[in-house]
């Protein structure tokens, strides 16, 4: 049977949401904004001129949004959290030796790479 | 009785004439967006020591940048006004200004691009007259020549957005006739045309999160809006 070009458009819609929210994991910050957004458009082209969604394009529509505000969430508590541990000794020593752990280095190593002096 | 669709009802409409073509406009979309960069970098790297030269090859880089811009916007209204009426449309259509009847287009788009540039020419003319050192003083009368300019170059858009859908709807008309024709045609729906771009304004935010690859996407629903505005236009009122 012969899919609708409404049908086709949900269905991109509803892959680019499931790697929206795959990306959430995988590389965050960027990829689930862009795969989010683009999913969003397409799930409401979608519609055509009928009333409402289709069931796969609202579907498609709330989890693009919830990757959205995911991903927005995840980067203001990254920034948050960075905010506090540069004005807090005991967190910068804490995230001192899990970063050295994993990676060689510690805390004001990564902050004069960055370019940020610790405080 | 006449009445006109409102926003909601336009945005059904070009959300149907979507359906099925969206790869074609997605796509007329980047290459209207590349051509359009491609020519501004390409003369983006002219300078001059002297600010009278500085300020005429910046003039000049605007008028020609911009008519061969508005060139390639009468082939993506040939292309959305083409789905509006349940007709095909090509990629190839996106350059049909440069074909048929392109010296109409070419006095269309330089008369667009000047109205344009008398609209940021205070802007044009500080920033060539003010050295990049002395910019950051002036930046508040800076901010205030782009945000009067683009709101100048906004109500010319507004007032000459059927300009390019009467250029390919009526082909023999005069570059006159066409222009005094637009501003006719859009007398007292303005408001109505404003009302319909306000209404993606949510929509653009997508764009912004998405670093602007959800905005062919954005961009092909509002052309699509404008071109079912043009059509509503077109039904209920004789030109």
């Amino acid at each position: 049977m012969r899919l609708s070009p409404g049908d086709n458009l949900s269905r991109t819609a509803m892959s680019l949401a499931v790697l929206s929210v795959f990306s959430l994991f995988v590389f965050p910050v960027v990829l689930p904004y862009i795969f989010g957004s683009v999913s969003l458009i397409m799930a409401i082209l979608s519609r055509g001129r009928q009333e409402r969604l289709s069931r796969r394009g609202r579907s498609a529509a709330i989890i693009s949004t919830v990757s959205i505000i995911l991903n927005t969430a995840l980067i203001i508590s990254t920034v948050v959290y960075f905010i506090k541990v540069m004005h807090d000794p005991q967190l910068q020593e804490q995230l001192s030796q899990v970063l050295y752990k994993t990676y060689g280095i510690t805390y004001d190593e990564l902050m004069s790479q960055l370019g940020i002096m610790p405080k | 009785m006449i009445s006109f669709k409102d926003s909601r009802a336009l945005r059904a409409d070009a959300r149907e004439s979507l359906l099925g073509h969206l790869t074609t406009t997605v796509t007329a979309l980047l290459l209207y967006m590349f051509s359009t960069s491609v020519l501004a970098e390409m003369v983006n790297g002219l300078d001059s020591g002297s600010v009278l030269l500085s300020l005429a090859l910046s003039v000049m880089v605007f008028f020609v940048v911009n008519t061969c811009g508005y060139m390639l916007r009468i082939g993506l209204a040939y292309i959305f006004m083409r789905l509006a009426f349940r007709q095909g449309a090509r990629l190839g259509d996106l350059f049909c200004a440069f074909r048929k009847n392109s010296n109409t287009a070419v006095t269309l788009s330089g008369f667009m691009a000047l109205l344009e540039l008398f609209c940021m020419l205070p802007l044009i003319f500080s920033l060539s007259v003010l050295s990049a050192q002395g910019r950051s003083a002036y930046s508040v009368l800076l901010a205030v020549l782009f945000a009067a300019g683009f709101a100048a170059a906004f109500y010319v858009r507004l007032r000459y957005a059927m300009l390019a859908y009467l250029h390919l709807d009526f082909p023999d008309l005069t570059p006159r006739q066409l222009i005094r024709g637009s501003a006719k045609l859009i007398r007292g729906h303005k408001m109505r045309l404003f009302k319909l771009y306000l209404s993606f304004l949510p929509l653009q935010l997508l764009t912004v999160l998405s670093l602007g690859i959800a905005g062919l996407w954005v961009s092909s629903y509002t052309q699509a809006a404008t071109a079912a505005f043009y059509k509503d236009l077109m039904a209920n009122r004789a030109f």
